[in-house]
């Protein structure tokens, strides 16, 4: 057993793209409710008290998200109450909901992601695609410090010098101006100093090939297979309309069926897999130790 | 580790390019109902990605042209950072303008890829490596007009900003309401007036600062050390 943070990143990938492509393609109530809650579970597992600040941020998206739909249409039978002589429907309100439900799981699952990828996993499944895209990347990476550090030191001298002065604004941007095409300066130049070496060691003389220290384990492919089954599942489910859900001008489910049911429980198994294997090696991480 | 060799890539992309996506366009208008747009579009999107990142593969780019691209990525990206007036687009533009269409395309697809990790990363990331990419193609494309006249570089600025924000408009609303509706897309030009408006002034502002002085360091590096 493997936390998402340690599998290869090219499964966490896969994983991530089934999980938020679902919900949004299929926007079946119970598919967004179990994604919503999913995510946000796993959020909170993650990173614990920290994740306060996530939970706000997409509490008020799906706020607003529910509250937009009801107010700009007005389909649907069941009127609530009358605003400005137009009227707010369930209809409207519920399809609303539903909608909000999924766009948020989805900003959820993508805070997830952005925290487990680090620029080196992200290097890896880039340099699947292009070997000489990712290496662009991963010297614009390099490159954020470097000129950083270069802006710090040339501000500070600016101002020994008595050159830079922030104590009114057209000052401040004169003096950042300056700084910054200093830097920019010194960053082009630097930037040929470097590819000159990269060129004299090599670089550009035959086809590049990417080097990632990531090694897929069994455990990595499975968990991608089976990410891509329960996919498959669900998109069948989709396609042969066991899925489907419209709002307007009644709300009008699909009957249950064992196709329907089987993708709901495939995607239930997917928006739980990610807290339930960070809780499984947590816990046995414990026991051994407890044990030892 | 070549997970892909070359020519499995260049049959990728020739298919994608003049098989897949036409025909996902056409069947996607034919055959599908309005509910799957969205799949359709964010498909598209991200084919569009794989042929230039595919095709840039093969590319005979000099090092040298490729560490002044990741150079300029960078300096785009930590623009990112700076509140409300940003010169992350503008200096995309530059890129494009002096450094050719693939660079500019490249600088503005990877920026949008990278700082979305600081600022959320989502199916949208796709739309937005398109968006500014192109933005970057385009100015790649007029790079001889735009360097000339100062006015029309500040007149495609400005469009390139109200352009980039009604564009990610239409994704909002596709990825909202099955199926594309005025209504709400007046709705969502609506509440993004002020990004609108910051993206265009930025832009506006930053070209007409940027404009020369980046572009005569850009020039002087390309004549100096022949990049």
């Amino acid at each position: 057993m493997k936390k998402l943070d340690d599998m290869h990143p090219l499964s966490v990938t896969l994983f991530f793209l089934c999980v938020t492509l679902i919900p949004m393609f299929i926007p079946y109530p119970v598919i967004t409710a179990v994604s919503f809650i999913g995510a946000a579970v796993y959020v909170t597992a993650q990173e614990g008290r920290a994740s306060v600040k996530t939970h706000l941020w997409v509490g008020l998206l799906f706020l607003i998200l529910t509250l937009v739909n009801p107010l700009v249409s007005h389909k649907g039978t069941t009127i609530l109450f009358m605003i400005n002589d137009s009227p707010v429907t369930l209809e409207a309100f519920l399809y609303g909901l539903n909608s909000a439900a999924g766009l948020s799981s989805v900003v959820y699952w993508f805070a997830a992601f952005a925290r487990i990828m680090d620029s080196e996993k992200l290097l890896c499944v880039f340099s699947v695609i292009s070997a000489r895209a990712a290496l662009v990347m991963s010297c614009a990476l390099r490159y954020i410090p470097l000129i950083r550090a270069q802006y710090i030191k040339t501000r500070t001298a600016q101002r020994s010098l008595g050159l830079y002065s922030d104590g009114n604004i057209v000052d401040k941007i004169r003096g950042d101006m300056r700084v910054f095409s200093v830097v920019i300066t010194w960053a082009l130049e630097n930037g040929i100093v470097t590819a000159d070496s990269m060129a004299a060691r090599g670089c550009g003389s035959t086809k590049r090939t990417a080097f990632t220290t990531q090694r897929a384990a069994e455990f990595d492919i499975a968990a991608a297979v089976c990410a891509a089954a329960l996919t498959g599942i669900c998109a069948a489910a989709s396609l042969c309309d066991r899925l489907d859900i419209s709002f307007y001008p009644n709300i009008v489910m699909s009957h249950s069926s064992a196709l329907g049911d089987i993708a709901l429980a495939a995607y239930f198994i997917m928006a739980a897999a990610p807290t339930i294997l960070s809780l499984g090696v947590d816990i046995r991480w414990r026991y051994l130790r407890s044990r030892a | 580790m070549p997970v892909l060799d070359n020519r499995f890539r260049a049959a990728v992309k020739y298919l994608i390019a003049f098989i897949m996506i036409p025909a996902l366009a056409v069947a996607g208008s034919v055959a599908f109902d309005e509910k799957r747009h969205i799949f359709i579009s964010l498909t598209v999107a991200v084919m569009a990605l794989l042929v230039f990142f595919t095709g840039y593969e093969k590319r005979q780019v000099g090092t040298r042209r490729m560490v002044v691209t990741a150079i300029m990525t960078a300096m785009a990206l930590v623009g990112r950072f700076i509140p409300v007036i940003k010169p992350m687009t503008a200096l995309v533009i530059l890129t494009g303008m002096y450094l050719g269409c693939e660079a500019g395309f490249l600088a503005g697809a990877l920026t949008a890829l990278l700082s979305n990790f600081w600022f959320g990363q989502g199916p949208w990331t796709a739309f937005m490596m398109l968006a500014l990419g192109l933005i970057g193609f385009a100015a790649g494309l007029l790079s001889g007009a735009l360097i000339k006249k100062r006015a029309i570089l500040l007149v495609f600025g400005a469009f390139c900003g109200a352009a980039y924000s009604l564009i990610m408009d239409i994704w909002t609303v596709l990825w909202y309401a099955e199926g594309f509706s005025l209504k709400l897309y007046a709705a969502a030009v609506g509440t993004s007036v002020p990004y609108l408006l910051s993206y265009v002034i930025s832009n506006v502002v930053f070209l007409y600062m940027l404009g020369k002085p980046v572009g005569d360091k850009l020039m002087r590096v390309k004549i100096k050390y022949g990049v």
